[in-house]
């Protein structure tokens, strides 16, 4: 079944358009990955998706439309983003950061339970819950920040760049930990990458974004055999 | 030296807050103790830090500048002025409906929040506290006008069952003003751990991972201004009982906005006893610098304190006393809320 449906996005910032139609989709538990280079709008189309800025075309979750939602409301239907950077908030605790991630939700014996699972995932979190997000490494904030995502229990998560800043060593760990809440948690990904190695790795499907279109798509697979494509845009 | 750890809920941490409210109260009955002229003067400190608290909601753990909430405290002000002076309502009874007016305006104020932010946001609240003393003048019938409002001190009086007369009153209004100020202060202590208080700081800190993470921003905002604006009305309804003088150039433009902006800063932003500090420093830095110098020359002093306090402690002057008590003493949460669930 299709979670989301893209349809001709278009989006930009005042005058400037980034987003000159793209069109994608996701099937219910995919890990789908969007590549380009900088300035190619992947960042653009998680914030449209995300409600935070106002979109065209037709954008589809769950076969009802999204368009117009604030971004809580979208949050609500099931939808969550990573931002880039660090989608944290420094001066509250670790525990409170999830506690944010659940603003929408009233069940607390639940929010607790939730909050166990993901320290049970992310362990790191489990030793810090009261210490200052922002006395956090890198790594543990961007860890923090999808633990804080999964908090609303999202059907589709969104991350853009989770591997910026980051040492390899600690993005491998992250992409195999997103690998495993992808296949055991029924959680859908929609991941924004520069790094395409790793990406593909994670991703069933991939979506290569340039100027804001789509100029190719396709398996995984297919993208690690296609040596223009690699060669063009993955650089190895 | 390793600090000692104290979880909140425990023995040890109720023994340092009843020992933190005896000194509390210690000083205030010593406060009383002393000649008219100083227990007024504390009773403007516990005001302005009322008022301070209040720009700390907005300003301090949201991070909304406002340079507007002189209007607020002018409001707040005149509606108690007004009603005392015109309709003869005891003070008391005025507090509420100063309260309530501020926090009308407030969340007039705060719509403009839900489009626009930083500085443009700050150039809304500019325009409030440009308007309020003209909005004064305008209507002379009901504020005075320019001449001002006068109010007797008759009317004034603490009310009967006080058994205080009406040169009294001084004694009174200092009291009133440390219950006024004990209620914000816990108000604030608990509005900040609610979940409003850590949306507030989530939007401070991150605004597009806050609304990300389904934080209604625009309630949040809309909801902080009119809270803000309640709390440094309440601190206008009672100093225009301390005043009983009120006139729009007096106590009500920017400068106003501006001597709490500089209260809070000093004070620390975003801490519950930083606006407490910040009036201190407010009303005595200029004691104490006037003291140095005359005229001009206290002035610059004055100026240059202010800026090597903010050099010095960009956390303020409570941010950086409780760092420095966190050598000692490690307030740790409790079980259940702080470590693993």
């Amino acid at each position: 079944m299709t979670l989301l449906s893209v349809q001709n996005l278009t989006a930009g910032y005042g005058q400037a358009r980034v987003l000159h139609g793209v069109d994608l989709t996701i099937e219910e538990g995919e890990a789908v990955v969007v590549l380009g280079a900088n300035g190619a709008g992947k960042t653009t189309t998680m914030r449209a998706l995300a409600g935070l800025i106002g979109f065209g075309g037709r954008v589809e979750f769950e076969g009802s439309p999204l368009a117009g939602l604030r971004p809580d409301a979208v949050v609500a239907r099931g939808v969550s983003l990573v931002p880039q950077g660090r989608g944290t908030f420094p001066h509250l605790t670790v525990l409170e950061n999830l506690h944010v991630g659940a603003a929408l939700r009233r069940d607390k014996r639940g929010i607790k339970e939730d909050i166990e699972r993901w320290c049970g995932v992310f362990p790191v979190l489990a030793e810090r819950t009261g210490q200052a997000a922002g006395t956090l490494s890198g790594g543990e904030q961007q860890m923090l920040a999808v633990a804080r995502a999964l908090m609303s229990r999202p059907r589709l998560l969104l991350c853009d760049e989770p591997s910026l800043g980051l040492a390899p060593k600690i993005v491998a760990e992250l992409f195999g930990i997103l690998a495993t809440i992808n296949r055991e948690q029924g959680v859908s990904l929609l991941l924004v990458e520069q790094n395409a190695e790793l990406a593909l790795a994670l991703a069933g499907r991939v979506y290569l974004l340039e100027v804001g279109r789509v100029i190719a798509s396709g398996t995984a697979a297919e993208f690690r055999e296609d040596e223009t494509v690699r060669r063009a845009y993955l650089g190895y | 030296m390793t600090p000692i750890h104290v979880r909140t809920g425990s023995a040890a941490h109720r023994g340092l807050q009843i020992a933190g409210l005896a000194a509390a109260a210690g000083a205030l009955l010593l406060g009383a103790t002393m000649e008219a002229f100083r227990v007024g003067q504390l009773t403007n400190v516990m005001i302005f830090a009322i008022a301070i608290s209040g720009l700390n909601l907005a300003t301090g753990y949201t991070g909304l500048l406002s340079i507007g909430h002189s209007a607020f405290f002018g409001l707040g002000a005149y509606t108690t002025g007004v009603m005392v002076v015109t309709y003869g309502a005891a003070p008391m009874t005025t507090i509420p409906l100063a309260v309530l007016l501020c926090a009308v305006l407030g969340f007039v104020v705060g719509l403009p929040a839900l489009r626009i932010r930083g500085l443009y946001l700050a150039l809304v609240t500019l325009a409030v506290g440009v308007a309020f003393p003209e909005v004064v003048r305008r209507f002379e019938d009901l504020t005075g006008g320019a001449a001002g409002l006068v109010i007797r001190s008759r009317q004034l009086a603490p009310p009967e069952w006080t058994g205080l007369t009406v040169p009294q009153r001084g004694i009174w209004l200092y009291w009133v003003s440390a219950a006024a100020l004990l209620i914000t202060l816990v108000l604030v202590r608990n509005l900040t751990r609610s979940r409003l208080g850590i949306a507030m700081i989530a939007t401070r800190d991150n605004e597009i991972a806050a609304a990300a993470s389904g934080v209604r921003l625009a309630t949040v905002k809309t909801t902080v201004f009119g809270l803000s604006g309640a709390v440094t009305g309440l601190a206008g309804s009672l100093f225009a009982m301390y005043v009983g003088a009120l006139s729009p150039d007096g106590s009500f433009t920017l400068l106003k906005s501006i001597e709490l902006i500089t209260g809070l800063f000093l004070g620390g932003a975003a801490t519950l006893f930083g606006p407490v500090v910040g009036a201190f420093a407010v009303v005595y830095l200029p004691y104490f610098t006037a003291d140095l110098a005359s005229g001009h020359v206290s002035g610059v002093i004055f100026g240059a304190v202010l800026i090597a306090i903010v050099f010095l402690m960009p956390e303020g002057i409570a941010g950086v006393a409780g760092r420095f008590l966190g050598r000692f003493i490690r307030i740790a949460p409790h079980e259940n809320q702080g470590e693993r669930p």
